[in-house]
């Protein structure tokens, strides 16, 4: 059978009709394609660093305050700011956690969808 | 020199894919037509293969030859597409002729040529046509026909058969139709 595809006259055929891309903005098309799929992941990645910065930043701060305010010796409004002790906490961890997962969850959709693509 | 421009397109210049772009888009259309038969579908085809190949450069391992890997890439988009549209073409065999009528083709001009091989390859079904562009336009052994498509070897050499016999048998009825119109 191999013996049969030595077909010079199909090869010429074929050579003589060889197809072009016939649309002439192709290449600048695809070009601002890929600088604008290349921006966008930067953008991502960078704005991804961004928030697990201030996410670290926002939980120091945001801890600090929980554990370091009660031990004022300041009323506030009458209320002894020693009695806002574990609401404050607890608001505080609520929130550290609500933003942790959303982080993680972007985070490893992220790297999903980098190495998927 | 292509190790080069990959290189340059892993650390993210994208201008280094212009390269890629300027070399193999007629041959990526060219696969892509061959297979969904269409100018706008086969340019959408193209542009996403370059779109996956520029994303995906860095899992090029370099066993194969780019345009293979590239190849490839383009085959799957286009009968993903091909699906999608469901325009598969599986007809029966029908063709027995293995030679063009020489004395009708000889006569034409070379753009007539062109364009009644164009026809032939549009008529012709999306595995027959793809099989001929690649093991007779751009001379990929059987191996790397095996790489792209994926099909077994035996396949390959079963559908080249009949893709010579369907591509002379079309080719001739589109000459025979024309004669007769002249006439």
């Amino acid at each position: 059978m191999m013996g049969d595809f030595n077909d010079k006259r199909l090869k010429e055929l074929l050579s003589d009709s060889k197809v072009e891309m016939p649309f002439s903005d192709f290449e600048n098309n695809l070009m601002r394609r890929v600088k604008t799929e290349l921006n966008g992941k930067r953008v991502i990645h960078k704005n991804l660093r961004l928030s697990w910065l201030f996410f670290l930043l926002g939980s120091v701060f945001g801890l600090a305050i929980s554990i370091g305010l009660p031990t004022l010796k300041v009323e506030l409004a009458g209320w002894e700011l020693q009695s806002i002790k574990y609401p404050l906490m607890t608001i505080v961890l609520f929130i550290i956690i609500w933003q942790l997962e959303g982080l993680i969850k972007l985070t490893v959709r992220n790297r999903k969808f980098r190495s998927m693509s | 020199m292509e190790e080069l421009y990959i290189k340059k397109v892993i650390e993210g210049d994208e201008h280094g894919y212009r390269y890629f772009i300027q070399r193999y888009q007629d041959m990526a259309f060219s696969i892509a037509i061959s297979v969904v038969k269409d100018e706008f579908i086969a340019e959408e085809v193209t542009q996403e293969a370059f779109m996956k190949a520029f994303e995906k450069m860095h899992t090029f391992k370099k066993h194969s030859k780019f345009s293979t890997w590239f190849y490839r890439i383009i085959v799957n988009i286009a009968f993903r597409r091909l699906d999608k549209e469901k325009k598969w073409k599986n007809e029966p065999l029908v063709a027995v002729e293995d030679s063009v009528d020489e004395s009708k083709f000889d006569t034409l001009e070379a753009d007539e040529r062109k364009f009644y091989i164009n026809e032939t390859l549009k008529l012709m079904s999306a595995n027959e046509s793809l099989a001929l562009r690649l093991f007779y336009l751009e001379e990929l052994s059987l191996n790397e026909i095996k790489d792209v498509t994926g099909w077994s070897n035996s396949k390959i050499k079963v559908v080249i058969h009949r893709a010579r016999k369907s591509f002379y048998s079309y080719l001739n009825s589109l000459l025979k139709e024309e004669t007769r119109l002249i006439i």
